[in-house]
Parts: C-alpha cells; structure tokens; sequence
C-alpha cells in the first residue's frame, strides 16, 4: 500500500468523527505540538477521541485511533530531519502505554521506508504482552518482510512460547531456513526430554520448510 | 456478585493472588501509583513505573478476567524530596492523559509538611486542567487533623468535592468526609486500618451513599479479598444484597466515571470478554477458539 497523504487520511477519518478530527487539527496546529513532549501526549490523547471504529478505506485492520496515530507520527516526521525519525518512534513505543504500543507496531509496516524501525520490533519479538506481540506478529506483514533472520526465528519461537498460532505471521514461509529448523527441533527434543507435550506449531512450521521447492 | 477493588497495589502481587481474586469475583480494579516501600531517588523510576502500571499490570490483571484502571500522581512520602518532586510533577501532565488514567492519586499526606502541601495543591491544579477526580490518601499518624486539613485545602482551592474520593477512613474521619460532601474509601485491613466487622457497623450506622472498601493490598502484610470478605460480612450482618452491590461496584463506578474515562458498558463486562474483541478488531484469526467466560 502506498503511503497515503496526510489529506486523504483526514478526510477518511472525518467521514465517521469530525469532532476528533477537529481535534486533532487543532492539536497538529498547536504550538504543544512542536515539542516532543507534545507529540507524545498528542500520541496518548488520540485513544480517547477516537476509539476502535475500524476506518473502511484504511489498511485493514487499523482502528479510527491508529488512522490518528498514523497522521501524528507523519506530522512530527515532517517536521524532524530523517535521521531522527526511528528514534522518536522509539521513544513514543516506550513510553506508550498497551494501546499505543500495539497502535505503533500495527503502523510500521505503513511508515515511510519502513526498514528504520527494525530496532522497535525487534524490542516487540521479546514482550510477554500477547495483544502486542500480536500486533507486531500477526497485523502485517513486516516481520517476513523486514526482519532480519536472527530475529525473525526468535519471533517464531517466541509466538510458541506465547501460545500465539504460527500460521499468523504472514509470509513466513519463504523465511524459514536451517538455523530455525534446527532451534525448532532442539526445543522439541527439550520439551521430550521433560515428558512435555511437544506444541503442534513446531511441526507445522518445520513442515513449511520441506514444502519449500 | 461482580464486585470492584478500588484501590490494590497489584504490581506487588503475585499471579495467585489475582487467579484468587477473580475467583472471588473481583471483575475491576483501580492500581493508584504510590511508593514501593523505599524511596526512589530517580524521576525516570517514575516514568518506569508508571509505564508499567499502564502496560504490563493492566496486562496481566486481563489474563485473570480482571479489567485494570490506574491512578497517576506523586505520592505524599516522596514529595518530601523536593528535586524529586519537581520532575516527578513535570512527568504528570503527559501521564495522566494515558488511557486507563481515571483519576490524579494517590496524592495526600504523610507526615503533613509544607512540601507535602505545595505538592499536594500542585496535583489539585493538575486534576482541574485534565478534568479528573483525585484519590487522596490520609495519613495514618495523627490522621483525624491530617484529613480535615486535606478538605479544608479542597476548600480553599475551590475544588469540587464530589470529584475527591478520601481514603483510609476510620469512625472518626468518616463523618467529617461524608459532611464535606466527598468520597469516602476505607482500606479493610488485617491488623490495622479498618476491618471487616468495623466497616459494617459503619455501613448500618451511616448508609451506602458515597462509601466504598479496598483492600489496599501491596507489599506489607494485607489481603486481596478483603473486599469480598466484606461483601460477605455485610451479608451475614443482614445488610441488603442492593446495599452491598452499592457499596462495592455501583460507587466505584460511579466515582471513577466522573473522569469520562470509564466506559460503563465496557466496565460492566469482564476483561477477558474483550480480549476477543480485541482479536476481532486485529482482524486476527487465533488458531483456538477464544477463551469466553460466562
Ligand atoms: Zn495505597
């Protein structure tokens, strides 16, 4: 999906609220925004004017609130030079509380060049949060698409851990090699070993390997 | 009976104790920031530990079936470190516009010096200019002046009384809060503070209007089902199931969503229910049916 100009997403989003939308022109516009400070508490703000409606003509999946979150994020891009972009997004995955930081990873896939963020999902493969190592997992296709493969496997072991199924992480299968084969079996042989149940994603994702041509 | 903890420490419990709670049918809960029990002495522990109430505990309390609401503010005992508070109420205005945020607290008094006021009317000012209700700590040491010192500054300060939910009550502060037209939270304690025989009396003496119970668990020695061993207690005592479903869900609830951050009907279902809303709203297909509880 192309990147959609601040504009369109505005309008889309007044369709369902314009009270929110006012708002959060307003709040673009406003000196508080020139400060980080500002775009973080713009950032938090956003949940209680907009809600969860889905957006009909915005990526599926994104609520009116991350719509709102998109149009922050690329405001305060806008007015920062490139270099300090993923910093800021980092900083606001932070210090976000549940909601803005599944608002944030649900976003990079949707964020210019979007290869900057690595670092932020890297930190989202580690959470015990299951709704935010979902919206990193499971909402998009960044992880298959921007991951490097060291923590692409550690995504895919972790969703075991986690009890979130495999088969969500989109575009997986092209990715899976032999290292992660390999960590897959030994976390196999651990969970024998133990007399432990050995979870079916394990074969399953292993089985995705073989059907490789 | 779906019954509301206004007022637990559960960042110092365990998983057990949540898994007991639920059990027990505590469906919500308020967390207010206070102290861990030893002063920090860095503002960025604040920034931390308010992140993880508005994160990880809200999380984990979902787990149990739990819906987890937070307080944000500075807490009397280390308002006393003056450089520390400075930044700790520098961090406030961001954090108390988080979602989940339904209240400033617990701000209050300890030891009841100057710095404490100074800190304490900051608060005041912040709860006015983000529109939230206060959850105000009393002091335990020479508490009956330290209360009516707490309302004659909401006085003073013109602050609405029917936003402020005072705290730790015992009989002798109890008449004076309800008189002020305030909030009135009693912390059911195993030693000290309030116990369960007590506040029944204090509920058949004085009515369920404006009166709630909280355990206030955290890491001394309490209890996390206090409020239900209340509940049970009012009822063995003969007080009406309405009396008791007022004094420990509808008064919370009612308290809380003056801040315009409670949604009534949300609230009103358990946590876990919305878990799977939220897996829809991902347009996430799980592998597993969702987990509802009837
Ligand atoms: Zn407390």
């Amino acid at each position: 999906m192309p990147i959609t100009g601040m504009s369109t997403l505005l309008t889309q989003l007044a369709e369902t609220n314009a009270p929110a939308v006012a708002w959060l022109r307003a709040a673009l516009d406003g000196t508080g925004f020139e400060s980080e400070i500002g775009v973080r508490t713009t950032f938090a703000q956003a949940a209680r004017k907009f809600g969860e409606a889905i957006v009909a003509s915005a990526p599926p999946g994104l609520t009116a609130t991350d719509v709102a979150r998109w149009v922050i994020l690329l405001e305060a891009f806008a007015r920062r030079p490139t270099d300090e972009h993923a910093g800021l997004a980092l900083r606001l995955f932070h210090g976000g509380e549940l909601g803005e930081q599944v608002s944030m990873l649900r976003l990079l896939p949707h964020l210019p060049e979007p290869a900057r963020f690595v670092d932020l999902a890297r930190e989202a493969t580690r959470t015990n949060v299951v709704p935010v190592f979902e919206a990193l997992a499971c909402a998009s296709d960044y992880p298959a698409r921007w991951l490097p493969d060291d923590a692409l496997r550690q995504l895919v072991l972790k969703a075991i851990f986690l009890d979130v199924s495999v088969a969500q992480i989109r575009g997986l299968a092209p990715r899976v090699d032999a290292e992660l084969a390999r960590m897959l079996e030994d976390y196999a042989a651990e969970r024998r070993a133990a007399g432990r149940v050995v979870p079916g994603d394990v074969a399953w994702t292993l089985a995705l390997m073989e059907k490789r041509p | 009976m779906k019954l509301f903890d206004p007022h637990i420490h559960m960042t110092s419990r365990t998983t057990d104790d949540y898994q007991a709670m639920a059990a027990a049918g505590i469906a919500a809960i308020v967390e207010p920031a206070f102290w861990l029990g030893q002063p920090r002495t860095h503002v960025g522990s604040f920034e931390d530990y308010f992140g993880s109430l508005l994160g990880w505990e809200r999380f984990r309390a979902q787990q149990f079936g739990i819906r987890h609401l937070s307080t944000i503010g500075l807490n009397p005992k280390e308002a006393n470190n003056p450089a520390l508070a400075e930044g700790v109420l520098a961090l406030l205005p961001l954090h108390l516009e988080k979602p989940g945020v339904v209240a400033v607290g617990e701000i209050g008094f300890d030891d009841q010096t100057e710095a404490e006021t100074r800190v304490f009317v900051a608060q005041l000012e912040l709860a006015r200019a983000h529109e939230l209700p206060i959850l105000v700590h009393t002091p335990h040491r020479d508490k009956k002046r330290g209360t009516l010192y707490t309302l004659e500054l909401l006085r003073r300060h013109n602050f609405p009384m029917e936003l402020a939910l005072i705290d730790h009550n015992n009989e002798e502060t109890l008449p004076h809060v309800l008189e002020a037209g305030a909030w009135a939270g009693h912390s059911i304690y195993p030693n000290t503070k309030m116990d369960e025989g007590r506040m029944v009396a204090l509920v058949q003496k004085y009515g369920t209007a404006r009166i709630l119970v909280n355990s206030a668990a955290d890491w001394g020695v309490s209890d996390p089902l206090k409020v239900p061993k209340t509940a049970a207690a009012m009822a063995a005592a003969g007080i009406s199931e309405d009396a008791i479903v007022q004094v420990c869900w509808n008064n919370p609830v009612e308290f809380f969503a003056q801040s315009g951050r409670l949604d009534l009907a949300t609230v009103a279902t358990r946590a876990v229910v919305d878990q799977r809303e939220l897996w829809e709203g991902n347009s996430v297909l799980r592998g597993q049916a969702p987990v509802i509880e009837d």
